[in-house]
């Protein structure tokens, strides 16, 4: 399994635990967020911490989860390396999700 | 003869293979048989006899040798092969580990046997499918490799080919990760004032890109009615005109949730009186500018929202003045996320400043020079990524 996902708060904290978010995990990331919200919990906080490369099929795939959730809060992105950082600089991307530096403080912003 | 229920018996003890004969035809087998070996395996690869029952040791060659034989040069062929033997001599283990699949002791427990054969009927069958499985598997394999190939020509035939036009000399690189790619890219003049140039990347690569990246090729096409020359015929400045073409493509290939394949791209026009350049970076790695009087080669715009991806957005261009002798790279990701054997991107770094260095070279041997030296880092010609790179050299001749 490449990803991890815990409830709490009702917030799903879904961790990538592979090193390289790309083709070859994309689609599954997709279906485990559809999963996540069809199981009934439509706010999450995705954990880039492992990621170390990712390319334009995982952004793709970090796009449709977004889109499954609807809302800009719903969807939070957190630990991001800076290649990482680079391709959602690169995409503006970074200005469509809110990125934080670590878990704690992106779960404290969806609590807020 | 029908292969599937053809037994070979091997051996000159007329006993034995009277017993085996009786036993073998009353279970429905075509029975054949041989003294030797030699004629034994001749038997074997002109008739493609699946089962074979050979005497533990046969006049010519040692039954052992023979096994040895049918397995070695048999390849395509699967025999099932068993060992009979009235003599006690024979050793099972050694036999199996020769290549037999069975034995059985003389004289013959009828039922034992029959057991023995029902079982080789199995496995015989189960091989026969295999190998016909893995017949339509090739037969499938040849036919899509084909197919693939003339879709990588018909791809190939789609870059430009002319590399000196009005204003401009040119040069590329193209290298498909697979048979066809999902980067295209083109250059070609729209009026005697207009040169438009683009290089696009669609998420992924492999055959759904490349047909996204066909589809979108065919959007910007450069006949009049083609969305470039209509951008720049109805807009009242170059930057409205690429920026109206990209929120038309945005709006075309703008992505629903099942389908989120989504491209990115440098879509610009070059004003060729003056060397203006305007230009889109729609989520893709910023063009290089090198200045050749100052012998500098500069990065252009942070960055873009990519196409097909969001349908809210927006789109900004970035300029810059080309002077006589100055060029414009253009590029894909996956020259800069080509990795090297140690896992190390070659990188926007490298790239700019291979660039300043080969600042004097002719760009047409410039192409060429890229290839090797991205062929080099990558340690082979197979890429995880497409490659591709579009040079323009501004030469103000009209």
């Amino acid at each position: 399994m490449s990803f991890e996902t815990e409830i709490k708060d009702e917030i799903a904290v879904l961790r990538v635990t592979a090193s390289r978010l790309d083709a070859s995990i994309a689609p599954e990331l997709k279906k485990v967020v559809s999963t996540i919200i069809n199981d009934g919990t439509s706010r999450i906080l995705l954990d880039l911490q492992s990621v170390k490369f990712m390319d334009s099929s995982g952004l793709g795939a970090v796009i449709s989860s977004f889109k499954l959730t609807g809302q800009k809060g719903d969807f939070v992105i957190c630990n991001i390396n800076e290649t990482v950082h680079e391709i959602f600089s690169l995409t503006h991307m970074d200005r469509l999700f809110d990125i934080y530096p670590s878990v704690d403080e992106g779960f404290q912003k969806m609590c807020a | 003869m029908s292969e599937d229920s053809s037994a070979l018996v091997v051996g000159n003890n007329q006993e034995s293979r009277a017993a085996l004969l009786r036993l073998l035809e009353g279970a429905g087998y075509n029975t054949i048989t041989a003294d030797c070996g030699t004629q034994a395996l001749d038997i074997v690869k002109r008739f493609g006899v699946t089962l074979v029952l050979c005497d533990w040791k046969v006049q010519d060659m040692s039954g052992a040798d023979f096994c040895a034989s049918v397995r070695n040069d048999l390849e395509e062929l699967y025999v099932y092969f068993i060992f009979y033997d009235g003599n006690t001599e024979m050793n099972p283990v050694k036999a199996m580990d020769i290549g037999a699949d069975d034995f059985v002791a003389m004289p013959l427990e009828q039922q034992v046997f029959d057991a023995k054969i029902k079982s080789a009927a199995r496995i015989i069958s189960l091989q026969k499918k295999l190998t016909d499985r893995n017949d339509f598997l090739e037969f499938a394999y040849a036919n899509v490799t084909t197919d693939l190939k003339i879709a990588a020509k018909v791809q190939e035939d789609l870059l430009p080919t002319q590399f000196r036009l009005a204003g401009l000399d040119t040069n590329w690189m193209f290298k498909p990760a697979s048979f066809v790619a999902g980067d295209m890219f083109d250059y070609f003049p729209v009026g005697n004032d207009h040169f438009v140039f683009y290089i696009l990347d669609v998420e992924g690569h492999g055959i759904a890109s490349a047909l996204t990246s066909f589809a979108i090729n065919n959007q910007l096409n450069p006949s009049s009615h083609g969305l470039c020359a209509k951008s720049i015929n109805e807009s009242s400045s170059t930057a409205e005109a690429v920026i109206s073409t990209l929120d038309s493509l945005n709006r075309q290939f703008e992505s629903n949730l099942n389908s989120s394949r989504y491209f990115t791209m440098i879509y610009g026009i070059i004003e060729i009186p003056t060397g203006e350049v305007t230009l889109c970076q729609a989520g893709h790695p910023s063009p290089v500018h090198l200045q050749r009087k100052a012998e500098k080669a500069v990065s252009l715009g942070d960055g873009g929202m990519p196409v097909g991806l969001i349908k809210e957005a927006e789109y900004s261009t970035v300029s810059c003045s080309m002077n006589v002798g100055d060029r414009l790279f253009i590029y894909s990701d996956g020259m800069l996320e080509c990795e090297n054997k140690s896992g190390e991107f070659y990188g926007t770094e490298r790239l700019v400043n291979r660039i300043q260095e080969w600042h004097d070279l002719p760009i047409d041997e410039l192409g060429d020079l890229f290839d090797g030296e991205i062929t080099q880092w990558n340690g082979s010609s197979n890429f995880h990524d497409d490659v591709s790179m579009v040079i323009l050299e501004y030469t103000g001749k009209r």
